[in-house]
């Protein structure tokens, strides 16, 4: 297969040797969470959050918030087919060197996906070879009981549809025992299993603090918070309200658990992972800096 | 919200920097890789260096010759695949070390022959693609035979119907302050305590939170034993019992968490109480399709206390198996020292058609590009196929070291066909390990219709002279 070695020759050639010169151009990529977004930047990030982070980006223009449809399963051409088009679409138009994905919930699972399976989709190589690494807020690594539940009738508090929402393919994936069948077989990055081909980078958010009394649960948004005393009954007591810690920290490596750095050592809970809450932006805005 | 808005305004300075998560923080706790420090940022000449991270995108069309004929999909489901001769390796690969994958053992998973699938392949169109990755890794860092799935309960879920809810439905509380949450269908609830009080929300059924009105614990004085449930409804409603802190726990686990269509599949149940297990008086399991048909088995004593149950794995005719995992259902029903224990747990399982398979020759070549092994297959249906392995080396001492993953993939059509997988010499150099190279955790799976259709431990030894 002369085009085999031709290949990587080629492969090698441009990846190794960089002019001195050539200075690397950084871009940060926003990956949602399960949900089928159209506008994420206003209705899942908020502009706060987005424009704080690439306060650190050299160019701050270099930067796309995505928008997919994370209902599906992660390897639908709506999930991450869509998120590699995206992806894949940003690297180009600015010339993306060196890309920086954070990603929020569930996002982390496509992302791991796409770098899990680098041959899917003859889109997906390029995609990896221009990530520097992946920050992963609060990933669904392991899944959660709370999608157990619903998938198997459990009904929650309706202010946690966002989380939750209805029994779609993505929260059946994320139930428990699937994800443990996707990181055995799927995925790469959890434990015993081969490294991904890219650094994925946990936060975890440890504790909810949902009382209207403290001022820290209005962080985010209230009402997103609402409810997560409920379900903090599915999971461990150390958990965001929505994922056990085990889970977020499940894949990669972890980066830091919330209270070890943010504002007054308040956790982040689910809600607030995603959000400019207690200097979680600010974190990510140094880390963005090349 | 004092502290937020100085949070949105905040800038550019940084809070706190001496205490600021920093790349060269090295993680505490890493699930994949122990020995891993975060890098500093990097700029292009770090990811090629730093990483060495080989693409071979083979766009043209180095497996062309294999795209023969268009399959046909008439073929009917479980249609044996006529067998061919076996193929050639590929030019390159001529003069290569013919070998034999290793014998796979019981915990591997490969399958005896082909079968065509119904189902169409839904990968995306795209030629072939081959990747390597070197992987920083001890030997003992990667576990290549991954245990399947265990579920543990303390808890137990059930739906009950207006009628039955009305008349009463029994809670078996097997640890003081238990909590139970209800669908939004239930009303006008209470609940009846072992020696005849009775609860209501607000008076000895004790709301959780403001957002959920059907949601309670009960106070821990109330003790264990069977409380009685009613409530009124115009639905079935979702019940929910969690003990989280319950000294008595279900843990279900499958044998595997793949199969083939038409096998059986073994699962095992334990009721332990305080980590011994404890007989249980009821108990069955459903393996249910992901169209919700079920198939319910009692499960039967062992020996050392557990149980178990064989479940054969059959999809109806018109129904063949998909990307959708099933479900295993488990639930026992006991009396622990004077306690009312009822338990239910829920693990998956893959159910893959086999519509290739390794045929086990496969071709090594070894020389100056790097290490490529061709394996064969034989192809049923035409699809999106992928292999994928890890290569180990041996090191100094002679012991295997993991260097480099590589996954290779491309759209294969019915018949004898190759994958290969491509490591860069550099790779290996930059590892400073040496032959006789081995391939681990040896994978092939339909990447059109999600089916995993091998998996092998220890598969490919190069006992090739070097």
């Amino acid at each position: 297969m002369p085009c085999t070695r031709t290949s990587i020759g080629l492969a090698l050639a441009l990846l190794v040797a960089p002019s001195p010169a050539q200075a690397a151009v950084t871009g940060v990529a926003f990956v949602h969470g399960t949900g089928k977004q159209t506008n994420a930047l206003v209705d899942y990030w908020t502009a706060a959050m987005v424009d704080s982070v690439r306060l650190g980006l050299p160019n701050t223009t270099n930067y796309v918030v995505v928008n997919c449809d994370f209902e599906k399963y992660m390897w639908d051409p709506a999930a991450a087919g869509c998120l590699a088009g995206q992806l894949s679409s940003f690297i180009k138009a600015k010339k993306i060197t060196d890309l920086l994905v954070i990603t929020h919930s569930n996002g982390g699972n496509m992302l791991r996906w796409i770098l899990s399976n680098p041959t899917y989709d003859s889109r997906y190589p390029a995609v990896i070879s221009a990530i520097r690494w992946v920050d992963a807020l609060a990933p669904s690594s392991l899944g959660t009981p709370l999608a157990n539940a619903v998938v198997s009738g459990t009904t929650f508090e309706k202010s946690l549809g966002w989380l939750l929402g209805y029994k779609s393919e993505a929260v059946i994936m994320q139930q428990t025992e699937n994800m443990a069948y996707y990181n055995a077989n799927w995925l790469l990055g959890t434990a015993g299993r081969p490294a991904l081909p890219r650094d994925l980078w946990a936060v975890v958010g440890t504790d909810v603090d949902s009382s209207p009394f403290d001022n820290d649960s209005w962080c985010g948004g209230y009402s997103l918070g609402v409810g997560l005393e409920t379900t903090q009954w599915w999971l461990d007591s150390c958990s965001d309200g929505f994922l056990n810690c085990s889970s977020q920290g499940g894949a990669g490596h972890e980066w830091f658990h919330d209270i070890e750095y943010t504002y007054e050592q308040e956790p982040l809970s689910h809600a607030q992972s995603r959000r400019n809450c207690f200097y979680l932006d600010l974190f990510l805005r140094e880390d963005v800096k090349p | 919200m004092t502290r937020h808005p100085s949070h949105l305004s905040s800038g550019t300075a940084s809070p706190r920097a001496a205490a600021m998560p920093h790349h060269q923080t090295r993680p505490r706790h890493d699930a994949m890789n122990r020995h891993a420090t975060r890098p500093h940022a990097m700029n292009s000449t770090h990811l090629a260096f730093k990483t060495a991270l080989t693409i071979a995108l083979l766009l043209a069309a180095s497996l062309a010759p294999e795209a023969a004929a268009s399959p046909s999909r008439s073929l009917a489901h479980a249609t044996p695949l006529r067998l061919e001769p076996a193929a050639s390796p590929s030019p390159t690969l001529a003069r290569a070390t013919p070998l034999r994958l290793e014998p796979a053992t019981a915990d591997d998973l490969r399958a005896a022959a082909v079968v065509v699938s119904r189902l169409p392949s839904t990968a995306p169109v795209g030629g072939p693609v081959n990747f390597t990755w070197p992987i920083d890794q001890a030997s003992d860092d990667l576990v290549a035979r991954p245990a399947p799935h265990s579920a543990a309960s303390t808890g137990h879920a059930r739906t009950v119907d207006p009628a039955a809810l009305r008349s009463g439905v029994t809670l078996a509380i097997s640890s003081p302050g238990a909590f139970f949450k209800l669908s939004p269908a239930a009303r006008e609830i209470r609940v009846t305590t072992p020696d005849g009080r009775t609860l209501r929300p607000g008076a000895g059924l004790n709301p959780v939170g403001p957002a959920d009105d059907l949601a309670f614990t009960l106070d821990r004085d109330l003790g264990t034993g069977k409380f009685l449930l009613r409530a009124e409804a115009d639905a079935p409603v979702r019940l929910d019992i969690l003990e989280r802190d319950s000294d008595l726990v279900l843990l279900i686990q499958a044998a595997r968490d793949v199969v083939f269509v038409g096998d059986s599949l073994r699962v095992e149940a334990r009721l332990l109480h305080r980590g011994r297990p404890v007989a249980a008086e009821q108990q069955s399991a459903r393996l249910v399709d992901p169209d919700g048909r079920a198939l319910t088995r009692r499960l039967t004593a062992q020996a050392d206390g557990s149980y178990r149950v064989d479940l054969p794995v059959q999809a109806p005719a018109q129904a063949e198996p998909d990307a959708r995992l099933w479900t295993i259902e488990v639930e026992l029903a006991a009396t622990i020292a004077d306690r009312p224990v009822r338990r239910s747990a829920t693990t998956a399982v893959a159910v893959s058609v086999p519509t290739a398979r390794l045929t086990g020759l496969a071709h090594v070549d070894h020389h100056r590009d790097g290490l490529r092994a061709e394996l064969e297959l034989e192809v049923a249906s035409d699809s999106r196929y992928a292999v994928t392995a890890v290569l180990h080396g041996r090191n100094r001492d002679g012991q295997l070291q993991p260097i480099a993953v590589g996954q290779s993939a491309a759209p294969l059509t019915p018949g004898r066909r190759h994958l290969t997988l491509a490591f860069a010499a550099a790779t290996i150099a930059a590892s400073g390990m040496r032959g006789p190279f081995e391939l681990h955790d040896l994978r092939l799976v339909d990447q059109g219709r999600m089916f995993v259709l091998h998996r092998q431990a220890r598969a490919l030894v190069d006992r090739s002279d070097h």
